[in-house]
């Protein structure tokens, strides 16, 4: 992942190198930058980047007509840098097909997890399994792998598994994984919830009723366990 | 009833109080006037009889006494007194073109009219038809005669007139103070609303045009400032996110070189550190200022209020609260089916703060529980703590100020700026209600009251 080419592209100077060294210490390789947006659609027809990290306030061309511009060839994700952070730069950034955006002033580390989720999204790994202390998920596959066999996940299963995976350790709301299982109108779907994480217990622990890899946070959702990060 | 409607409604009471005593004062005038001159009238009727009394026939010559010649002469009076033939059997001062002897049908004549040019009373006595005649001009008579019955209808058709007089100056003094009410509305409730630091636009037509558009112009120069003060607010508050994001970098990247000395880490770390306090202070300020004056357009979804604390609590959870913290979340009977209309990010910013505070002023750590309840059209979210609590005097200017901005001292002694502040804001601009109070037996807890629309 480290390996995909960025690019970055802001007219303050002093921040570009900042923020390229930020990644390259991270373990990125190939940082592209540039100080304009003719500069960055330059680059983008020559060194076609991976990603791009856009600051909406520039001179000439604004961050929002740079978009634009790319988003004619290329759709490639974005996140845009922002130092506005009103409501109507962010909504107006995703009208026009931002992938994220970030408020300035961030933290590097703000911005690498950032980065880091959208490349994950925009660009899965083929071979995605997560190990759990008595089953192996193949998320490519959508399968259960344990010693007793192989228990393929539904479809509302491998989404609810999928949003707990992404954010494994981390304690997911119960409206998220609703939202994951069946889109922006979840209300009322608690109850169907809480049966596909007893059916998604029973393929992937031991002992459903004493989890150890799917844990209730009370009433607030869930939290997966993971022995090795999905990779 | 509002202010405006209370004050037109008491000037309509004493306009009407006002009329009723200016109609007494006139009707109590009237009689007194009445009183004082008929005791010093000298009524003509009275004087005939009195003075008839003072002629009087005492076998078969008539008797005058010396009062009555002095009477007439100071009157310019005459007087005669006839038989019961109609012939003058006694006169005093008597004009001398007058006939002495009168016919029966004169005498009728005379005694409702005038003798000649002269005005005349006569009196009835034992001696004949007493005449006491006052000089040529002197009175004015008048004889009238009515039927019974149209006294009635005079006296009732009187009495309807001022009646009808009466409701109509009623109706008409309605009629003014509505219009004028309805004049004035306006501007009172523009000012009213001005006061709120709300932008008006009156409408600049009618008698009192002048007043609006003077209005209008007031409050676009009041907004233009505010407006103005906002821009400047966000536009320092953006170009200060530049640098400081560059300055956050570095010292994040110091802080994380392990190849470098530890005394320059922790170093890197302190700055890194009061950067981070400076960038939620800009964003405070920009926040709060925008809420201040009105000018964050509000991002308003239906936003379930469970799921929404749960958002918040288990961001809290997974940022790896301190071991002394405690935090939990209750969601009451038929709390998960509500929905609120609000700005996510907005609530979501306001019980950041108020889990933020229970932290923030507790160190020794203490238990936090977030519930949210339904009951009755409203959304209640309670953050209560264990903590030490706030003291009543604090507490007691948190509930009673408004919220305190950054530009304007409230004397409250809450500082400015804070995270309960922008929480009080964001409340108000939601339509909702917040307070604090105590918790027993020790801790704050505090209560956001938020409607529940109807339909959505």
């Amino acid at each position: 992942m480290k390996d995909k080419p960025i690019l970055i592209v802001d007219d303050e100077p002093d921040l570009l190198a900042m923020v390229r060294s930020i990644f390259e210490r991270a373990g990125f390789t190939q940082i592209i930058t540039a100080s304009s947006g003719e500069a960055a659609l330059d680059e983008c027809s020559k060194k076609e980047p991976a990603m791009a990290i856009l600051d909406v306030m520039m001179p000439d061309m604004d961050g929002f007509e740079l978009l634009r511009e790319i988003r004619q060839t290329s759709e490639i994700p974005v996140l845009m840098l922002t130092a506005k952070g009103e409501a109507e730069d962010r909504c107006r950034g995703l009208e026009l097909g931002a992938d994220d955006y970030l408020v300035k002033p961030f933290l590097p580390k703000e911005l690498l997890l950032r980065v880091n989720a959208i490349l994950k999204r925009a660009y899965p790994d083929s071979n995605r399994t997560v190990i759990l202390a008595a089953s192996t998920v193949d998320l490519d596959r959508a399968e259960v792998r344990r010693d007793e066999g192989i228990f393929p996940l539904t479809g509302k299963e491998y989404a609810i598994f999928l949003k707990l995976a992404e954010n494994a350790g981390r304690v997911v709301t119960i409206g998220a994984l609703c939202q994951a299982a069946c889109g922006e109108i979840w209300m009322g779907y608690e109850n169907t919830l809480m049966s596909h994480i007893r059916h998604l217990r029973e393929k992937i622990e031991d002992t459903p009723s004493a989890p150890v890899s799917l844990l209730t946070a009370k009433g607030l959702g869930y939290k997966l366990m993971v022995k090795g990060e999905p990779h | 009833m509002n202010p405006v409607q209370r004050f037109f409604h008491k000037y309509f009471i004493s306009t009407i109080a006002a009329l009723t005593l200016f109609l007494l004062i006139n009707l109590v005038l009237v009689v007194a006037i009445r009183v004082v001159a008929g005791r010093h009238a000298t009524a003509p009727d009275l004087s005939v009889s009195a003075l008839s009394a003072m002629v009087s026939e005492v076998n078969g010559v008539i008797e005058v006494e010396p009062e009555v010649s002095r009477v007439l002469a100071e009157n310019r009076a005459w007087a005669m007194l006839l038989d019961d033939g109609g012939a003058v059997i006694w006169e005093e001062q008597m004009p001398e073109d007058l006939p002495r002897s009168y016919t029966a049908a004169r005498i009728a004549q005379f005694s409702r009219w005038y003798l000649q040019e002269y005005p005349v009373f006569v009196w009835q006595q034992p001696a004949g038809l007493f005449v006491l005649a006052y000089p040529a001009n002197s009175l004015q008579r008048y004889n009238f005669a009515m039927e019974t019955g149209d006294v009635w209808a005079m006296v009732i058709t009187a009495f309807g007139v001022f009646l009808a007089s009466i409701l109509l100056m009623l109706f008409l003094l309605w009629r003014s103070t509505r219009r004028v009410e309805r004049a004035m509305k306006p501007i009172l409730t523009g000012i009213s609303a001005m006061a709120q630091g709300k932008p008006i636009q009156l409408e600049e037509h009618g008698e009192l045009a002048d007043i609006n558009a003077e209005l209008n112009r007031a409050s676009e120069q009041l907004h233009k400032k505010d407006t103005a003060r906002a821009d400047w607010i966000s536009g320092i508050s953006h170009d200060i996110r530049t640098p400081l994001s560059v300055m956050l970098g570095y010292a994040g990247e110091i802080e994380d070189n392990d190849a470098l000395p530890s005394d320059v880490q922790k170093q890197a770390g302190l700055i890194r550190k009061h950067g981070e306090k400076l960038r939620q202070l800009i964003l405070d300020l920009n926040l709060t200022s925008r809420l201040e004056y009105a000018m964050q357009p509000l991002q308003t979804a239906p936003v379930s209020p469970v799921e929404l604390s749960r958002q918040v609590v288990s961001g809290y959870v997974n940022d790896g609260l301190d071991g002394q913290y405690e935090i939990d979340l209750y969601a009451g009977d038929g709390a998960e089916t509500i929905l609120i209309e609000c700005d996510n990010a907005l609530l979501t910013r306001m019980l950041e703060n108020l889990i933020g505070n229970s932290i923030t002023h507790n160190p020794d750590g203490c238990h936090i529980c977030v519930s949210v309840e339904s009951t009755g059209g409203t959304c209640t979210i309670i953050v209560q703590d264990t903590g030490k609590g706030m003291d009543e005097v604090v507490l007691r200017k948190l509930n009673a100020a408004e919220c305190a901005s950054f530009t304007q001292s409230d004397g409250s002694g809450i500082p400015h700026g804070n995270g309960l502040n922008i929480a009080k804001q964001i409340v108000s601009a939601h339509r909702g209600t917040i307070r604090f109070f105590g918790t027993e037996p020790h801790g704050l807890t505090v209560a956001v009251k938020l409607p529940i629309p109807t339909k959505l």
